[in-house]
């Protein structure tokens, strides 16, 4: 019997992974972009969970991770003429090389320090992109839309200016990374990250060699992050530097605490909550982030676990 | 006693913190499977001394050897992989977690080895092992339950129980009872006499009934040095301890 991935688990990931494939058949079209949207992001807030949510490392920088996919994609196409497919893969690949070189340094440090070196890192990145803004167009951002042929599986042909690609591609993209979380979660890599969380030096004494551990974390994190970083590029077209700036390390951390950090439907739930929140909130009034932020005073003090957090304390203890 | 290898050697290690010297050149060495007391007043560097066996410190000088290889430069986690656990004074256990979490992580320490398996292998050999050390030490039926809740004398059990669980050559006990009611000491007495057949195990001790009950050798530790080594007897008759223990 595997105690940790029992069918329970395994049917609840799938029915939400069969869920929000359905939900393109009956949501109107305003919903339907939006979801494809709250998908990729949720996607980045999945890779983001892995670091901070099971091994408890903050960090502050992770828009790098998410850059690093989303440029290394955008200017394969837009220079060197990349398939949607390799663009893709590159975009990973250098987020994962990204991530290796960032942990190498990163990793000497922990907790407060840690946070303050990500923030730095990730604000270096950031004015980087600007620094050399005659190649990355990193101010006024550019468009894939000329460049990127349709994607060709066999004899189907799959342009990502339709609405049905786009919501299709996010979701085999957070499909992806929500059961790869869920697969880590449960495996024994998932609970040495979840003990060097809770109690590092036991966990070094325990003979785990930690520094590997949350290399191991990190780069699957932002590999993750680059992942999403690479499909926004492509689904939606668009490649910026606005995306490696602060806030969007911020979100990610924000999306994950709403929806439960150390969940792995946490990341879901949060990025979807905070996207219609801000949605809803915006219809009503300009100062919208007044809303968003009573919420999160809310959350932080009633309910620091978030609400998959809180919904696994009380009542579904079984969540992983 | 030179003529059999010891399991432990320490030659003139030393550790000072910012000018305070903790431990003073002390040179110490440990015979396989013996059970060894290291008694002193506080602050006389014992639990420094084992820190820097197990890693969790590193000397400002000196060398360690452990079966007769330099691990002076070792990582904790690798000295923990050849043998050295610790136990720590302050009880060190994951509260957070289940019982059977806690010692699923020693498990799964000591018995995977695949590196593939280590990341992504299957529960079912794990919880084998889990549930054999659950029962061994008196966890039966409370596997789910989580460790921070359990009482403070239980709590010690699990990490005992979870450092076994890692097959060591040399298990260190840091003051392990501490807090315990005088049942539990009882417990924990038979149970290092059970473990001491197979594995070498060094306690730091405040409790002189227990360590006169446990120890073969006795070695009294007094401002980062070692003052006095030898058999209960000895030191229970040695003017230099009666000194250290009673003030100067």
């Amino acid at each position: 019997m595997n105690r940790r991935l029992t069918h329970k688990v395994l049917l609840l990931h799938l029915s939400i992974v069969a869920g929000l494939f359905l939900a393109q058949f009956f949501l109107p079209e305003y919903h339907h972009t939006n979801l494809a949207r709250i998908m990729v992001l949720a996607t980045f807030a999945a890779g983001y969970n892995v670091l901070f949510g099971y091994t408890g490392l903050m960090s502050l920088g992770h828009a790098m991770f998410f850059a690093a996919g989303m440029y290394a994609t955008g200017l394969s196409v837009y220079y060197l003429d990349f398939g949607a497919l390799s663009a893709f893969f590159l975009g990973i690949a250098a987020a994962a090389a990204v991530a290796v070189l960032f942990g190498l340094f990163a990793l000497r440090t922990s907790g407060v320090s840690f946070l303050i070196v990500t923030m730095m890192f990730g604000q270096a990145c950031y004015l980087t992109i600007l620094y050399f803004n005659t190649i990355t167009l990193g101010d006024q951002g550019f468009t894939l839309s000329n460049n990127l042929a349709p994607l060709e599986i066999g004899q189907q042909q799959f342009a990502f200016s339709n609405p049905s690609v786009k919501f299709n591609g996010a979701w085999i993209l957070f499909s992806i990374s929500f059961v790869l979380s869920m697969v880590i979660a449960a495996s024994p890599l998932g609970r040495v990250l979840v003990a060097i969380r809770e109690n590092d030096e036991r966990t070094k004494l325990l003979g785990y060699n930690t520094y590997l551990y949350k290399l191991m974390a990190l780069v699957v994190s932002g590999s993750i992050a680059g992942a999403a970083g690479a499909g926004y590029a492509l689904l939606f077209s668009y490649v910026g530097a606005s995306f490696a700036a602060i806030l969007y390390s911020i979100y990610p951390l924000l999306w994950t605490l709403l929806g439960g950090a150390g969940t792995t439907l946490g990341p879901l739930i949060g990025t979807g909550t905070m996207f219609y929140l801000i949605d809803i909130a915006s219809g009503y009034t300009t100062a919208y982030l007044f809303v968003v932020g009573g919420s999160l005073l809310i959350l932080v003090l009633w309910f620091p676990k978030g609400i998959v957090g809180s919904i696994r304390d009380r009542w579904i203890k079984w969540l992983p | 006693m030179a003529a059999v290898a010891p399991l432990l050697r320490t030659r003139e290690l030393s550790k000072r913190f910012d000018g305070v010297v903790a431990v003073d050149s002390v040179d110490f060495s440990l015979a396989r499977n013996e059970i060894r007391a290291v008694i002193g007043p506080n602050g006389a560097g014992k639990t420094t001394l084992v820190s820097l066996i197990c890693g969790r410190h590193t000397p400002s000088s000196g060398q360690i050897t452990f079966e007769g290889q330099d691990i002076t430069r070792l990582k904790p986690w690798t000295r923990a992989t050849n043998g050295i656990v610790y136990t720590f004074q302050v009880t060190s256990i994951y509260k957070t977690l289940s019982c059977y979490e806690n010692v699923a992580l020693a498990v799964q320490k000591a018995i995977v080895r695949n590196p593939w398996s280590r990341l992504f292998g299957s529960e079912s050999k794990i919880s084998e092992g889990v549930w054999t050390a659950l029962d061994e030490a008196g966890f039966s039926g409370m596997s789910d339950r989580i460790a921070g809740e359990l009482s403070y004398g239980h709590q010690r059990m699990l990490e005992v129980a979870m450092t076994l669980s890692l097959h060591p050559k040399l298990l260190i006990l840091d003051e392990p009872t501490q807090g315990l009611a005088q049942a539990e000491i009882d417990d924990l007495c038979t149970r290092v006499r059970r473990i001491a057949e197979k594995v070498t195990v060094l306690i730091i001790e405040h409790n002189m009934p227990v360590v006169l009950d446990l120890a073969e050798t006795i070695t009294v530790m007094d401002n980062g040095q070692i003052i006095a080594e030898g058999s209960p007897y000895e030191i229970e008759n040695n003017p230099l301890v009666q000194e250290a223990y009673l003030g100067h």
